[in-house]
């Protein structure tokens, strides 16, 4: 001990201190709280151990359960198809890119349509600016002026006999008022089968416009001069 | 079984907790029995107490000045010896261990006592009865009182030297700081209690 020699303080507070402790009694149950307290504290920290079990336990089973699932192909094709998570991966995938911040991805099989001439010539060293772009625009689809269903605006005054209709025109077109039919017929117009419920098939033929031959048209079958 | 059964101490058995035998020792006295390797920590624990619960509970009381209190902190420290006996397993790291403890909870007694008494309602000091008539019983009643108004390292050290004759090493340990400052805590403590003291003469 490398404390200084006491001096008279030091050694009454020595006494102090001893007779301030005399004075107290511990109770005798000390021991029993103790162990009490003990055998209490050793239930609790079983209980925890076992939560802590029961939750790496399920932890576990989890963990495996989706490492199978990722490495198993058509595990992991059937999941993604069930949960429906690869379905919105190919729809991403498809999706064309209409952005103009992001950069449309490097489409390599629209490389195969560009012509590249073998013999040079100062127009080689600029290669060709944009081939996707010239696929686009001829790909995109634009009314043609020999388009046949289209109907050209006829003049009120002339009577046109019943012509054939080119196959792929739609029943909207056949359909004319009854007034300038040549033939006057007193049966109405509603009667006739080549004019039977124009709008009904108003909207499939326009769908099946590019397929004559599936195209049913009564009138033409009915009343075609070639016949 | 009640510690005041049996005044004798039995060697535990296999099967059974050792038999509690309270025997007064000062927290500095080194002729502790120590613990066989081979006891677990219920043998420990009941041995320690037998040895140093009664001079623990006073130190703690001379910290927390409250028989309850000072009792409830040794009971924890002990339960928490229990729980570290595994890498322990020494007397004199167990008994350095419940030293630490108690003045650690003692600590946290004061500063959960602190933190009620701003709040609390303050009452009328005691006054002093007429025991305290005595000449010795006033000197004695003035050190205690001028040793509450220390600051509380300044007191858990003075505690540890006058009551627990502990080196400063010791002190140093148990209060978890360096023997400089067991030092420094030391001196002030006695400075601002003899400045006390003569004020109270």
């Amino acid at each position: 001990m490398t404390f200084p020699p006491d001096d008279e303080y030091g050694e009454l507070l020595r006494r102090t201190l001893r007779a301030e402790a005399d004075s107290v009694v511990p109770s005798p149950d000390g021991l029993e709280i103790i162990r009490r307290r003990i055998d209490h504290r050793g239930l609790r920290g079983l209980r925890g151990l076992l939560w802590w079990r029961i939750g790496a336990a399920a932890a576990g089973a989890v963990l495996t359960a989706g490492a199978v699932v990722a490495l198993v192909p058509d595990l992991r094709e059937q999941v993604g198809q069930q949960t429906g998570i690869l379905d919105v991966r190919n729809e991403h995938k498809d999706e064309p890119t209409t952005s103009s911040v992001s950069r449309p991805p490097n489409v390599a099989p629209s490389r195969p349509e560009v012509v590249v001439p073998i013999a040079p010539s100062p127009s080689r060293a600029r290669p060709a600016p944009s081939p996707t772009h010239r696929a686009g625009v001829t790909t995109r689809p634009s009314p043609s002026p020999s388009d046949p269903c289209v109907t050209p605006a006829s003049e009120p005054g002339v009577i046109e006999p019943d012509t054939p209709l080119p196959p792929t025109c739609s029943p909207t077109s056949v359909t004319q008022p009854p007034a300038v039919t040549p033939t006057a017929s007193p049966r109405p117009p509603t009667a006739r089968p080549t004019t039977a419920r124009p709008t009904t098939a108003a909207p499939t033929a326009t769908t099946q416009a590019p397929t004559p031959t599936e195209t049913f048209t009564p009138n033409s079958a009915t009343e075609s001069p070639a016949s | 079984m009640p510690p005041h059964d049996s005044e004798e101490r039995k060697p535990p058995g296999d099967d059974e907790r050792p038999i509690d035998v309270t025997t007064e020792t000062l927290v500095a006295d080194r002729s502790l029995g120590t613990v066989p390797v081979g006891w677990d920590a219920d043998m420990a624990v009941t041995a320690l107490y037998s040895a140093h619960y009664r001079s623990l509970v006073r130190l703690a009381v001379l910290l927390v000045r409250d028989v309850a209190s000072a009792e409830e902190v040794v009971q924890d420290a002990f339960v928490a010896l229990h729980g570290a006996w595994r890498r322990l397993r020494d007397t004199d790291k167990a008994l350095a261990y419940l030293r630490q403890s108690v003045v650690n909870r003692s600590r946290s007694v004061l500063r959960h006592r602190a933190v009620v008494e701003k709040y609390a309602p303050k009452g009328l000091p005691d006054a002093p009865s007429a025991e305290n008539g005595a000449i010795g019983e006033l000197e004695r009643s003035a050190v205690i009182e001028a040793l509450r108004g220390l600051p509380t390292r300044q007191r858990e050290a003075l505690v540890l030297r006058y009551y627990g004759d502990l080196s400063e090493a010791e002190i140093a340990h148990a209060m978890g700081i360096s023997k400089g400052a067991v030092k420094s805590h030391t001196a002030r403590g006695m400075a601002a209690l003899r400045m006390a003291l003569e004020q109270f003469s």
